[in-house]
């Protein structure tokens, strides 16, 4: 996740600062700092390279939003293992030792899950 | 009666090399020129071949101690003459027209000198005729078209990359730089408006204080003068129940209730007298506090916000750079007025202008490149089927093929199969294959020129094969020329034909 995330943040940056680059010029243009002709170079190239981090955060996000999914699931696995344990250990069909152990690392499972479905949605949500 | 000049051409030479005046007529069939050594054999066929083409250089052909030469030649009932001058300088200049069938690429072709040409490459071990067939061929001029095209590419592009144009490739950099001013100036502003808010804030929370505690004195005063009014009231109960008392008889109930009611009125005296005493204390601590607020207010009102001059110095000094930076970009898109190319110009427009010429002539080298290559090639073809002709058609012994292969380079295939380098040929071999080839370069290239000169080649030569090259040539060039040594004679060169 971390380095999904480097990069989502790197990309959403550089975005921001392209985005703010373009209002720079705007700006010139309309100060007549700048004439039309070398607006129009040097923002073309600039159209390009939003379209180009615009196209590749789209593709991030699918893939983070595919990954929330899956975290998701995984996470309501966890949770239905964690039922299934406490009725196993109501019906005294494991020993205590073993859920304990055994509840432990589903928590812990379950935590890092959530923590990392957390962190997706929150660069999600930075985005939108 | 006039001579008939159809099929004969007479020479006239006048100051050419050691030659004071000759005159000599050319027949169609084989025309052998006879002279001893150092009689004016090679200066003839200088002579001849100065009148059509210009390799020969002047000099080499005006006598050494003479100022002017003439070299005449009467054809198909026409004269032509070209006069040779030495200029007071030293320098020999010639004038006149050439012959009509004049070709430049003839000297390469039908002329066979020992020191010059296809003669002198091979002999001296050169191997590569790609410039060789680069002039038969005209692929040179293609070839140079393509070369100045492809110069010009070469000069427009370091024009592009050239320091005129540095400022302007560095737009989007001092774009990127000023961008970084404008954010680092709106966070500035930012952090103003919030400390200026925050301060704003200060002051209507002072003022609010301000006017709790004053809302909150007034119901004190208030309060207190109830009190005041309250014990009055009591202070006059009191004095009107001593005067009922002083009125009333002994009798001892209605004297008992009025002493009870002073009693009670007095003590309800002493507690309005308390609660005024404390009240009193109370609206004079509120004064001091109100006091205090109001200068708290009145401070706050007035006091300059802490750090705000800092940020306000950053704030202007960001502003300057961002105005500098936009100068900056302003003075990049455009040259100087005083550059002796664009003054004035936008450097964007130039550029545009620029890269089109590139693309033009980018197009113009692919095209030229193209028709080189393919001149080039179909020359190469033809020549070497020529070579193979001429090779089979002479018959030589020891030899299997000569050709040029894909890089124009001269390949000399033996008998038994084995490639031989052309620098370990031997001479007469050497001389065999140059011939070939100018008589394949004559079949591609001139078909038509009727030419062929073969200077002195005979020493190299036993007769039997030498008379083969000259009938293989005979039978395909109206005239051939063939000087040839000899020790008899008069010293001047002579013409003996052969139809």
């Amino acid at each position: 996740m971390s380095s999904w995330k480097n990069t989502f943040d790197v990309v959403h940056s550089e975005l921001e600062l392209a985005k703010r680059k373009k209002q720079a010029l705007d700006e010139l243009l309309a100060k007549n700092r700048m004439s039309q002709p070398t607006y129009e170079h040097i923002v073309g190239s600039l159209n390009d390279n939003i379209d180009d981090l615009e196209s590749h955060l789209k593709l991030l996000m699918q893939k983070m939003t595919e990954r929330a999914d899956e975290l998701e699931s995984q996470a309501e696995l966890i949770k239905q293992f964690l039922v299934s344990l406490e009725m196993r250990i109501i019906a005294n069909e494991i020993k205590q030792d073993t859920y304990e152990k055994n509840k432990r690392a589903f928590e812990l499972g379950l935590k890092a899950t959530e923590d990392e479905l957390t962190e997706i949605k929150g660069a999600i949500t930075k985005v939108i | 009666m006039q001579r008939d000049t159809r099929q004969r051409l007479f020479l006239d030479l006048k100051n050419v090399g050691p030659l004071r005046q000759i005159q000599l007529e050319i027949k169609p069939g084989i025309n052998v020129i006879k002279a001893q050594n150092a009689s004016g054999k090679t200066s003839l066929v200088r002579g001849l071949t100065s009148m059509f083409s210009d390799a020969v250089p002047p000099a080499h052909i005006l006598a050494l101690n003479e100022v002017q030469g003439r070299v005449a030649v009467q054809y198909g009932g026409k004269s032509y003459v070209k006069m040779f001058r030495r200029t007071p300088s030293g320098e020999v200049v010639a004038s006149g027209p050439m012959l009509p069938f004049a070709d430049h690429r003839a000297f390469d072709a039908c002329v066979a000198m020992a020191e010059t040409g296809v003669v002198h490459k091979i002999t001296g071990g050169g191997s590569v005729f790609r410039e060789y067939l680069e002039n038969l061929s005209y692929g040179k001029y293609y070839g140079t078209v393509s070369s100045v095209a492809q110069d010009l590419v070469n000069e427009l592009s370091r024009e592009l990359a050239s320091p005129r144009f540095e400022k302007f490739e560095a737009i989007p950099l001092l774009v990127t730089e000023l961008t970084n001013l404008y954010l680092k100036r709106e966070q500035a502003e930012a952090k103003i408006e919030a400390l200026k808010s925050g301060h704003q804030r200060e002051v209507q929370d002072a003022a609010k204080r301000k006017e709790d505690k004053r809302s909150e004195l007034t119901r004190q005063e208030a309060m207190l003068s109830e009190l005041r009014k309250e014990l009055t009231s009591e202070k006059e109960k009191e004095k009107q129940l001593r005067s009922f008392l002083e009125e009333t008889d002994d009798s001892a109930k209605v004297t008992t209730k009025i002493r009870n009611g002073i009693l009670e009125s007095k003590k309800k005296q002493e507690r309005a007298q308390k609660e005024i005493s404390r009240e009193s204390a109370h609206l004079a601590d509120l004064k001091d506090e109100l006091e205090k607020l109001e200068s708290q207010y009145q401070g706050k009102l007035t006091e300059r916000v802490r750090g705000l001059n800092a940020l306000e110095t950053e704030h202007q000094r960001l502003n300057k750079a961002a105005i500098l930076k936009e100068e900056a970009i302003q003075q990049a898109e455009k040259f100087p007025e005083d550059d002796p190319l664009y003054g004035g110009r936008l450097v964007v427009e130039v550029r545009r202008e620029t890269a089109r010429k590139i693309e033009w002539l980018n197009k113009v080298v692919e095209y030229f490149q193209e028709k080189y290559m393919r001149r080039m090639n179909s020359a190469k073809v033809r020549f070497n089927r020529n070579i193979n002709r001429a090779f089979r058609e002479l018959e030589l012994k020891g030899f299997e093929n000569v050709f040029l292969d894909q890089d124009f380079g001269l390949h000399v295939v033996r008998e038994n199969g084995v490639q031989q380098p052309v620098e370990t040929l031997s001479a007469s071999e050497k001389l065999t294959v140059s011939l070939i080839l100018m008589l394949a370069a004559r079949d591609t290239f001139l078909p038509d020129f009727p030419f062929f000169i073969l200077d002195e080649l005979t020493l190299s030569y036993d007769p039997a094969r030498f008379r083969r090259v000259v009938d293989y040539v005979k039978k395909r060039v109206p005239y051939v020329i063939v000087t040839s040594l000899t020790s008899e004679g008069t010293g001047k060169p002579t013409v003996t034909y052969e139809v």
